[in-house]
């Protein structure tokens, strides 16, 4: 069985019309004066992998790889190579050697990215955060506190806005003059609380300090809410959210590489989630607690109620639990607390003081 | 909607001008659409590879020259693999830098905002080179009449050029763009080749500005009427704190109407462009004559054709969102009636401590795969009824005169492409 067909040799752009001959076990195409070009082996014969299927044409390459073809347009001749040729329809064998390639680079490209974000991320925040100067502090604090307070954090359950009732501020006012002068930090304090009923406080680059209502709210004296911010006091000393800040900087231009961001959207909602979220070593929050008992003595206040408030979170969430999971345990911390005590010391606020800082989130 | 009235088996022209004819189906394009979005959102992203590479089976496949198809060889995971090569470098280029510039940036300028303006800055040069090594890529892949075209490596000489140019379009205030963009096409134009034939970009810049001079004046006008709105707007009382300056209403029109106009002139542009460009290519044969290619496209026709697909589009979403808000709606009414609890969310006074993340969960779940739902029907439909018609069209008025002398281009070796196009795509600016 014999018809004319288009092949193109793969050498040459140049169409040559050709006598196509089914034999026994191979495709004969020879010039149309009837010299013999190539003889294509039948069980090699594959259809143009990736062709669009068009109706009445057929497209055919000699073996994979190859890079002649031939082009059938005889409807007898196109139905008995498709019966013949068993390997007609065979998929192109698997790029191994491309797919080896894949898991390398992908391994490689996982690899390079934890590495930055867990190892060289962390290292170098460490090193450069000894180096920022501290009026840079304050302002790179300010930017992602004026954030928080604007916005919010929706998932922490943090409404925008923080309290301000006037004479709950006052009674904050003079708390944080008690410790501040005897802290002794590098930079100034700027305390404010937030409405939440979550017991939890945090603090950012630069002295910039969050109380949430629900810590004092749950606390049962002035000392222990004293004792709590002097802890935070504790972190800006050792300037642990600026760390906590660079680092995530430094990591969220090459997460933002994976999800497509390059104009930073995700670096300010990683600072805002990281410095809520912040969660150090145990090392260093047992460093920021005594930072805080310094702090608390200096000022002439008692620590060990501070360990009554360590004491209740024992007892509702039990150690190891979600609350400040990474800190030391409740128990030794309520024990360093009431070990400290200091029966001469002076108390921070009123009766009627403390009362207005229970209320501060009130209208 | 119109099936491409063409004749795929018709027998190749004698006539000396090999015609360009468009074969594809509306049916197979849908296929790959919906099969390449919905794994491309069930593997987050990976499949997308794949999904492109079918896509350009189907346009190369479907676009016949002078009888034949070109022909599409390049794989998903050669992508894939690119992406990856691009990942790797990308990240430890920019964990470098974005340390350097967030510790400058806080040091020097106290705020991180510098440093993520800069470290974009820094990306900048990575754009035209990523730009031409993807088209390098896909020249590579390319083949007609078993054939394949190449383009020469020469990334870094075009980066430079790219970025001279695009700066003295920034300073001119665009007016140098159609020179700028001429000329950087000419400069891979003549780098580009069929087997050892070589292409040409023939003619001046210059016949570009008479289409261009329209769409500039109209941006110029959009921009001095809105001018104009600010300026001649009335302030407001000085005793109304909550006043805004009330702005005068025949001007917005005028603007809105200046804009709309700006709009269609810039997709006419493109279009025209389009045609101008290709028109004045040319494929040099050994000696002979060259083969030129004609494009015979109606500017004016094409814009209709976007405009016209654009708004089909925007017809397809707007009910597929009423259809799935709908859907959605009486959905979420039985899950609120079945678990009336689920409603704290949304009402503090029923909610005493923090939002229920289960429940977060959920909503948020419901809310994304609503908006997806959307996102593929107005991505196939954009698809469909903008890029599969437009280029039917523009392949369907092209031309190639002498086409015969391109017969004798010889297959030359295949060119190395690993990183594929990957740092185009790791960067968002694919060339197709």
């Amino acid at each position: 069985m014999q018809a004319s067909a288009d092949y193109f040799d793969g050498e040459t752009a140049g169409r040559r019309e050709v006598t196509a001959r089914l034999d026994v076990n191979a495709l004969r195409l020879s010039t149309l004066e009837g010299a013999e070009l190539a003889r294509w082996p039948i069980d090699k014969i594959r259809r143009l992998p990736g062709a669009q299927a068009v109706a009445g044409e057929l497209r055919l390459i000699p073996e994979f790889g190859s890079e002649a073809r031939l082009v059938l347009r005889d409807p007898e001749l196109i139905a008995a190579i498709e019966n013949a040729a068993t390997g007609l329809n065979v998929k192109p064998p698997a790029p191994r050697a491309l797919q080896r390639k894949v898991l390398v680079w992908g391994g490689t490209a996982i690899a390079s990215i934890l590495a930055i974000v867990f190892v060289i991320a962390p290292l170098l925040a460490n090193q450069i955060a000894q180096f920022i100067p501290p009026e840079s502090e304050v302002a790179l604090g300010e930017s992602i506190a004026n954030e928080i307070e604007a916005e919010g954090v929706f998932l922490m359950g943090l409404r925008p806005g923080a309290c301000d009732a006037p004479e709950g501020l006052a009674a904050l006012d003079k708390m944080v003059a008690r410790l501040e002068p005897v802290a002794d930090a590098h930079v100034p304090l700027s305390v404010k609380v937030l409405d939440s009923g979550t017991p939890n406080a945090f603090a950012l680059p630069g002295g910039h300090i969050f109380l949430l209502s629900g810590l004092i709210k749950d606390a049962e004296s002035p000392e222990e809410v004293a004792g709590v911010l002097a802890h935070e006091i504790g972190h800006v000393i050792t300037r642990d959210p600026t760390r906590g800040a660079l680092r995530t900087l430094g990591s969220a231009g090459v997460i933002g590489l994976l999800f497509g961001d390059f104009f930073g959207g995700f670096a300010l909602t990683a600072m805002v989630d990281a410095a809520v979220n912040a969660r150090y070593s145990r090392e260093i929050e047992a460093q920021a607690d005594a930072t805080a008992i310094r702090i608390l003595q200096a000022a002439d206040v008692d620590p060990a109620p501070v360990g009554g408030f360590f004491r209740r979170l024992l007892q509702r969430f039990g150690d190891d639990d979600s609350y400040l999971a990474s800190h030391p345990t409740h128990g030794s911390r309520e024990e360093q607390f009431t070990q400290n005590a200091n029966s001469d010391a002076r108390p921070v606020l009123s009766e009627q003081e403390w009362a207005a800082l229970r209320t501060i989130c009130d209208e | 909607m119109t099936i491409a009235e063409t004749n795929p088996t018709a027998a190749p022209s004698d006539d000396g001008a090999g015609r360009g004819e468009f074969t594809g189906e509306t049916g197979s394009l849908f296929n790959i659409m919906f099969k390449g979005l919905l794994l491309t959102i069930l593997t987050l992203g990976i499949y997308r590879f794949w999904m492109k590479t079918h896509l350009r089976r189907y346009y190369w496949g479907s676009t016949r020259l002078d009888g034949e198809p070109l022909e599409y060889t390049g794989k998903g995971v050669e992508l894939l693999l690119g992406f990856l090569i691009a990942i790797f470098f990308l990240a430890i280029y920019l964990a470098v830098v974005n340390f350097g510039l967030s510790f400058a940036s806080m040091a020097y300028w106290q705020g991180y905002e510098p440093a993520a303006f800069l470290s974009l800055l820094t990306l900048l040069p990575l754009i035209p080179y990523a730009k031409y090594r993807a088209q390098r890529y896909l020249l590579s892949r390319t083949r007609w009449k078993g054939v394949r075209f190449g383009l020469d490596l020469e990334a870094w000489a075009y980066t430079w050029r790219s970025l001279l140019w695009s700066l003295g379009s920034i300073v001119t205030l665009g007016l140098l763009y159609p020179l700028a963009d001429f000329k950087l096409r000419q400069f891979i134009t003549k780098r580009m080749t069929f087997g050892d034939q070589r292409f040409e970009l023939t003619g001046k810049a210059g016949g570009l500005y008479r289409g261009f001079i329209w769409v500039w004046a109209l941006i110029a006008a959009t921009v001095a009427v809105f001018v104009a709105v600010a300026v001649t707007a009335t302030p407001p009382p000085a005793n109304d704190p909550f006043a805004t300056p009330e702005p005068s209403g025949p001007l917005i029109a005028l603007g809105l109407f200046v804009y709309l106009a700006a709009i269609i002139g810039f997709i006419w542009y493109g279009s025209f462009r389009l045609k101008y460009i290709l028109s004045r290519m040319e494929v040099a044969s050994h000696g002979g004559a060259p083969a030129q290619i004609i494009s015979e496209m109606q500017p004016g026709r094409m814009t209709m054709v976007v405009i016209g697909g654009l708004f089909l589009t925007m017809l397809i979403t707007i009910a597929f969102a009423v259809g799935m808000a709908l859907v959605f709606g009486v959905a979420g009414a039985g899950v609120a009636a079945a678990y009336p609890e689920l409603l704290s969310v949304f009402d503090p006074s029923l909610n005493q401590g923090d939002p229920d993340p289960a429940t977060l969960v959920v909503i948020f779940g419901a809310v994304i795969v609503f908006y997806l739902i959307i996102g593929v029907a107005a991505v196939i439909a954009a698809e469909i009824f903008v890029n599969r018609r437009y280029i039917d069209r523009a392949i369907g008025t092209l031309r190639i005169q002498n086409v015969a002398a391109m017969s004798s281009a010889r297959q030359q070796a295949q060119t190395e492409e690993q990183a594929a196009e990957g740092f185009a795509d790791a960067l968002d600016v694919g060339a197709f």
